[in-house]
């Protein structure tokens, strides 16, 4: 045999693997979602070129300096789980099915002049030129469906602009001035349009004039100060502020201050099809949804049993993230009937974060599903959950014992095609 | 896309999606995560002109080749793997062994190629096309083709001396092997 016939041979024994040869059996799903993505983030990309020639003749002053765009020029790893179980943070990329952890923030706490404390996290976000996340200056950001482009905010919250940051040449594109003040910013799930999120004071700060009482020594506290939100139009750069009060049918008890009773940082979120917001309460029913110039809906019929997992509803609509449901040393958490709210099936996972695709979410757990042995239930790992087989992937490292430990991260998942 | 034309879409991609992954996995030197990228974004062109393809395959088949060679245009060289452990050749028992030790060695070494010499070997040892076919759907001279098969051929054997004797079972017998380390 020559090495001629040898390739020849070689070649075919080599493709007749069948058990590398095995396919995905989602792929034409895969196939078809990403395709839909993909013309979704070129027509953004071209009504963003037109944008900016529009600017320039009739000076937007909303648009700062810069041409935009959102070619998707960045090469995201799409292997189906990419798992780092020896890192925590991870180094690398971590993802599964659709998504990937596209940044992570770590808690951080800044003692201000006047002993007043600033403890808003250190971001790292993945950088896909050197395959790595890296860390950031950024007080606030969110990662564009694709992980072509993040909305950014500067440090010394709350900010008065929204930088685009495009991934590729990793350089903000352009400046979104948004004059109230922001603190959060989400990208919707088309990634067309952010909320961000305004506030009149630092929603990680800690004040003297909110101070409280922590083991009968009084510290600088937090101060509920939203005021509303933006719509931000990416392609065009257009903010609309919509003024929004904290809900008023809240039960507060006389002489007690809305501090106590809403968190400093409560960011509007976009709800499963992107048409509507919502934000959590304090009291029943814990959540509320409005439409996106701020007035209040009821909700839509598969969320109304959404809660505080962030999973939120599956990408088929079969279920709806539920809480924890484990007992003792045991993890499990709950999988709702989004039309009963009723627990359809309890699965591994201490808290459900992100759904990899219909069959599969990813949440944090503790080790083989059991808190304790040593570690305690704050030492949780991300993993992925086949929902069916009820099986559990490792992705990460555990998060140390410590709840509140400097440097403890946590995951933001972005749709990584 | 209509919803006929998805449904055959979808039916293609589940009978024929096997067959194309091994040939991506052949292109990609047998690196499964860039082989499921090369087919699915193949798939995705594909998705987008449905309805024009005469011959979904071929088509598929040509963008997985083009894509490729593209892929090494962009990338250029550096990026190619090298591997730096020799295989471990043991001492196999029968038939069975020769085979799974010629196929270690071969995937071995034709990681160590180019993307574009191991798309020219699949191309013209695997699919059979004569030369022409292949210049002509790699956009290059026959020429081309000729002497990049030729020089891909001459890296195997530099690279993978063992591979000969392998065929020919003189080295099932034992004895030292080592793969020289060519850079590209």
């Amino acid at each position: 045999m020559n090495v001629e016939e040898l390739v020849r041979a070689s070649l075919r024994d080599l493709a007749d693997d069948k058990k590398e040869a095995a396919v995905q059996p989602d792929l034409a799903d895969r196939v078809l979602r990403t395709r839909s993505r993909r013309r979704t983030r070129r027509y953004a990309g071209l009504i963003t070129a037109v944008a900016a020639i529009v600017a320039v003749a009739v000076a937007v002053p909303l648009l700062g300096p810069g041409t935009g765009g959102s070619d998707p020029a960045v090469e995201i790893p799409q292997q189906d789980i990419i798992a780092r179980p020896d890192q925590s943070p991870p180094r690398q990329l971590v993802a599964a099915g659709d998504v990937a952890v596209s940044a992570y923030r770590q808690n951080h706490k800044k003692k201000l002049p006047g002993k007043e404390w600033d403890l808003t996290p250190v971001w790292h976000l993945y950088h896909p030129a050197t395959k790595r996340y890296e860390k950031t200056n950024w007080a606030w950001l969110d990662v564009a469906p694709g992980m072509q482009q993040a909305a950014v905010l500067e440090r010394g919250l709350p900010a008065d602009r929204i930088g685009i940051l495009n991934l590729d040449t990793w350089k903000v594109d352009r400046w979104i001035l948004v004059p109230k003040g922001v603190g959060g910013v989400e990208f919707s799930p088309d990634g067309k349009r952010l909320v961000a999120t305004a506030y009149a004071r630092n929603p990680d700060g800690r004040f003297w004039d909110a101070k409280e009482k922590v083991n009968g020594k009084d510290q600088p506290g937090p101060k509920a100060s939203r005021t509303g939100f933006y719509i931000v139009d990416v392609a065009s750069g257009e903010a609309v502020y919509h003024r929004v009060g904290y809900p008023k049918d809240l039960d507060l008890p006389k002489g007690m201050p809305l501090s106590s009773h809403v968190n400093p940082r409560e960011d509007f979120g976009w709800n499963a099809d992107g048409t509507l917001l919502y934000e959590f309460m304090s009291a029943k029913p814990y959540i509320r949804f409005l439409t996106t110039d701020g007035k209040q809906v009821p909700a839509p019929p598969k969320e109304k049993h959404r809660g505080y997992p962030t999973a939120g509803l599956s990408p088929d609509g079969t279920y709806m993230a539920g809480d924890f449901a484990g007992e003792g040393n045991k993890t499990s958490s709950y999988l709702l009937d989004p039309d009963t709210g009723k627990p359809a099936k309890e699965i591994p996972g201490q808290q459900l974060l992100a759904w990899a695709d219909s069959k599969r979410v990813i949440a944090w757990d503790c080790h083989e599903g059991v808190c304790g042995k040593g570690r305690g239930e704050f030492d949780n790992e991300l993993v992925l959950v086949d929902i069916e087989k009820e099986t559990t992937t490792v992705l990460t490292g555990g998060r140390g014992k410590k709840d509140d430990a400097p440097g403890r991260w946590t995951a933001v998942f972005t749709p990584r095609r | 896309m209509d919803s006929a034309s998805e449904a055959s879409f979808r039916e293609f991609v589940e009978s024929r999606s096997s067959v194309l992954l091994r040939v991506a996995l052949l292109l990609s030197g047998g690196d499964r995560g860039a082989a499921e990228d090369l087919l699915q974004n193949a798939l995705i062109k594909a998705a987008g002109r449905w309805q024009r393809i005469e011959e979904p395959e071929a088509y598929v088949r040509q963008v997985l080749y083009r894509q490729q060679i593209s892929r090494w245009r962009l990338r250029g060289r550096a990026r190619e793997h090298s591997v730096a452990e020799p295989p471990e050749l043991t001492t196999p028992a029968g038939d069975a062994a020769h085979a799974v030790e010629l196929r270690l060695v071969m995937g071995k070494a034709l990681r160590r190629l180019t993307a574009r010499q191991r798309t020219m070997l699949v191309l013209r040892y695997y699919e059979d096309l004569p030369e022409a076919d292949v210049a002509e759907l790699l956009g290059c001279s026959v020429g081309t083709v000729r002497s990049t098969t030729r020089r891909s051929l001459a890296k195997l054997r530099t690279m993978a001396p063992e591979l000969s004797a392998l065929a020919s079972g003189d080295a099932l017998k034992g004895g030292p092997n080592h793969l020289t380390e060519v850079r590209p």
